[in-house]
């Protein structure tokens, strides 16, 4: 008589497989989770830090920290005259510096986006500003700008102008700074506005031509609708850049004179590392942090009207 | 697995804010004390030491079961952190030198000299103070003074520099000594006392057929007036784009420097930038007032300064006077023209002149630990053989050493008297440029009126008046 065979049922698994969806998932996460570690720990974090420390008085130098409520907001709003200056040199500064950054690299874009003999020297010269340190970009114009000694205005000299004193009387300096700062970035924002271009259908301009229609009527009606969703992009990218300016003016004229150029970035800097007011220099980053969210989603909420073809 | 990343998230955030809101050190003070006498009593490597301590076995039951031998504390290995701004090898070299002898004498501490750069320096010091990472001293530099001494970030070593027989703390001159001792506690010891003084272009003035300041000192002339009389002199008779005067050598004398520039001038009127209580501002008197309007006048109707936006190296002989400090010096070894060195020039209160000074403090949230060692250090390193050693680069504030040639035979080009005059003499009847607790805050505050002289019929007197209104603030009694 035969042995009854063993029958070997495998024992029922403990540990519930993952179904391939849950892997794929899984392995999704794996692969974010190096940058959104990152984020959590150097935006996230920092970021909640300073709403935080905005409702505290934080000294940096003698360590004392108290619970403030809404105090920073009040002085800021109701006895800092130096805030309401900052306040209104940040305006004046982004207003300045975005319509011409935002135009000034579309008018390059649509110049340099045909091929033609020596275009490649163009766009390399325009965007070469952009891989230039700030601190030799800022060199070079602090020696450009110069009063009486400086080569521009020894230049106007020559054409009979009498120039201004750049970057210590407070209209020139303002102007200056953003002059000097719409050069520096504008071929990253022609760039952009290149790589969207090389998606145009030429067929529509052709279509155009064909029909009559003049340059400009082709860059009014078929360009710039087409260029719409590249355009709010670059116009967030460069208004939330330019709240955020900070090393370009304090290289260049160190918020002066008589604080014309102070920015709100650089007054945070100042009560943080000057001041030594961490909770103070708090509160107004999150009035700037505010004001750029606000900004931001008010310009996005124009795509709906603005941007006819979005992806 | 949404509820896990969120979980992550979470928990990440909770541990983030909960690291930076927590004191660490005097959890690590304890760490490191227990540590100490458990080693000593078992003589055991000190990972194993620690986890005893992860075991949380009462210190006092450890020393009550194995009576030890009494220690001497004082004997424990210390390990000092120094801070500076210097990046100069051979300062650095000195410094390092010091600190080893330190140790030879005694061996159980070490010193490590960590260099930040200037610019930076009170901004990174006062991170690391604040950070968990303090050092345990390091230099200080005047115009923090106030600030730092209000915050209660150096301690008083006082008690230790008065009762110690060697270290001799009356042979410090009062005026710059003055500056870090309020209320009988002493909050650092400077180091580096480098008054500012003239440096002129000798061709210049020979060029122009006008005296040069040492020979206007030799016949008594030497005044802020004829300091501005030269220099228009000078700008006028000069090639084209040639200035008298050029502010502060290595520095723009309208923005950062501004302090340091008015300073004198104003001092030598009999005026001052604010009371020494800080509860007056003094700018708009009439005689910070009348000095103001000579420095005016040499900028805008004389034209006879660089004005604000253009710079002018002196060390390319394209000025004639400049302000500066003995460490400047050595950027004009290789000038292609003569130049000597001449003390400020008196006004109607007289001479009086202003000192750049840099001192050596102990931290207050440095480790507790090493804090007698800190003090025992400081009284070495300022100590009249290390003050002497150290006025090869930085002039000293005691007056033993500076009744020697301890500082001008490093300048051996230089006439030993001018260096008498300009440098030693300065520092025994100086005092240091004047610095507030809220210093950034007046700066910002008065600046821009300051911005404002500068240009042409501006009125000294009412910018001044707005200014002081300006900082009202920061002057309350």
């Amino acid at each position: 008589m035969n042995p009854a065979p063993t029958v070997h049922t495998p024992a029922p698994s403990r540990r519930r497989r993952l179904t391939l969806a849950q892997q794929d998932a899984l392995m999704g996460y794996l692969f974010i989770l190096p940058r959104v570690l990152g984020f959590l720990i150097f935006v996230l974090g920092p970021l909640v830090a300073i709403f935080i420390f905005s409702l505290q008085n934080r000294n940096l130098l003698s360590g004392k920290i108290e619970f403030a409520g809404l105090q920073n907001f009040a002085t800021m709003l109701f006895e800092d005259p130096v805030f309401k200056q900052m306040v209104v040199n940040t305006l004046t500064f982004t207003a300045g510096l975005v319509p011409l950054n935002v135009l000034l690299a579309l008018t390059l874009a649509i110049l340099l986006a045909p091929q033609f003999r020596g275009v490649t020297i163009f766009r390399t010269l325009f965007f070469a500003p952009i891989i230039t340190s700030t601190a030799a970009w800022i060199i070079v114009w602090t020696f450009i700008l110069q009063g009486q000694q400086g080569p521009l205005n020894q230049f106007l000299a020559l054409l009979g102008v009498e120039g201004p004193n750049w970057l210590r009387e407070p209209a020139s300096a303002m102007f200056s700074v953003i002059i000097t700062r719409v050069i520096k970035n504008v071929g990253l924002n022609m760039v952009i506005f290149l790589a969207a271009l090389q998606d145009l259908p030429r067929e529509y301009v052709e279509a155009a031509r064909v029909d009559g229609a003049r340059p400009w009527q082709v860059v009014r009606h078929i360009i710039l609708p087409f260029l719409a969703p590249s355009i709010l992009l670059v116009t967030v990218l460069t208004v939330i850049g330019s709240l955020n300016v900070f090393d370009h003016i304090l290289l260049l004229t160190n918020g002066g004179p008589s604080n014309s150029t102070m920015v709100l970035a650089f007054y945070v800097y100042f009560n943080a590392f000057k001041a030594y007011e961490i909770g103070y220099a708090s509160a107004i980053a999150v009035v700037l942090f505010l004001t750029a969210l606000v900004l931001t989603i008010a310009q996005w909420s124009l795509r709906r009207r603005m941007v006819y073809l979005e992806q | 697995m949404k509820r896990l990343s969120l979980l992550l998230a979470l928990v990440l955030v909770a541990t983030m804010l909960l690291t930076s809101c927590a004191a660490p050190t005097p959890t690590t003070v304890e760490v490191v004390k227990t540590v100490v006498v458990t080693q000593v009593v078992e003589a055991k490597p000190v990972e194993k030491v620690v986890t005893q301590i992860v075991e949380a076995k009462p210190v006092e039951k450890v020393v009550t079961v194995t009576p030890a031998p009494t220690k001497d504390a004082s004997k424990d290995p210390v390990a000092l952190r120094f801070t500076t701004w210097t990046a100069n090898e051979a300062q650095l070299k000195l410094l390092n030198d010091i600190g080893a002898e330190y140790k030879a004498k005694n061996p159980n501490v070490s010193v490590k000299f960590e260099s930040l750069a200037f610019d930076d320096y009170p901004t990174k010091l006062s991170v690391m103070l604040a950070g968990g990472d303090p050092p345990d001293m390091g230099w200080v530099v005047e115009n923090a003074a106030a600030s730092w001494i209000k915050a209660g970030v150096l301690e008083d070593v006082a008690a230790k520099l008065k009762a110690d027989p060697n270290f001799n703390f009356e042979d410090f001159a009062k005026g710059p000594l003055g500056f870090w001792v309020r209320d009988a506690a002493i909050h650092a010891v400077p180091f580096s006392t480098s008054p500012f003084f003239v440096i002129y272009n000798a061709d210049l003035f020979k060029a122009a057929g006008i005296d040069n300041p040492q020979e206007m000192i030799a016949k008594g002339t030497w005044t802020w007036e004829n300091f501005a009389k030269a220099a228009k002199t000078i700008t006028e008779k000069g090639e084209k784009g040639t200035y008298g005067y050029s502010g502060i050598e290595g520095g723009n004398m309208f923005s950062a420097n501004l302090w340091t520039i008015i300073t004198p001038y104003i001092w030598s009127y009999g005026g001052d930038l604010w009371s020494p209580d800080f509860t007056t501002c003094k700018l708009n008197s009439p005689e910070s007032v009348k000095a103001l309007q000579l420095l005016q006048q040499m900028v805008v109707s004389d034209k006879s300064a660089v004005p604000p936006g253009d710079t002018v190296s002196f060390a390319n002989g394209k000025s004639g006077m400049t302000f500066g400090q003995v460490s400047r010096i050595g950027a004009l070894k290789d000038a292609k023209f003569k130049w000597g060195i001449a003390p400020m020039p008196t006004g109607p209160a007289g001479y009086k002149p202003t000192i750049g000074q840099a001192a050596i403090g102990i931290f207050k949230p440095g480790n507790p630990k090493n804090k007698a060692a800190a003090q025992d250090f400081l009284a070495f390193i300022t100590n009249k053989d290390n003050v002497t050693k150290m006025a090869q680069f930085w002039p000293p504030a005691r007056k033993s050493v500076l009744a020697t040639d301890a500082v001008a035979k490093n300048y051996p080009t230089l006439d030993p008297a001018s260096i008498k005059a300009a440098v030693t003499d300065s520092i025994n009847n100086g005092a240091v440029v004047p610095s507030h607790p809220d210093f950034a805050k007046v700066d910002l505050a008065l600046h821009p009126f300051f911005d404002k002289i500068w240009t042409k019929d501006a009125n000294v007197q009412d910018l001044m008046d707005q200014a002081c209104k300006a900082g009202a603030a920061f002057f309350k009694k």
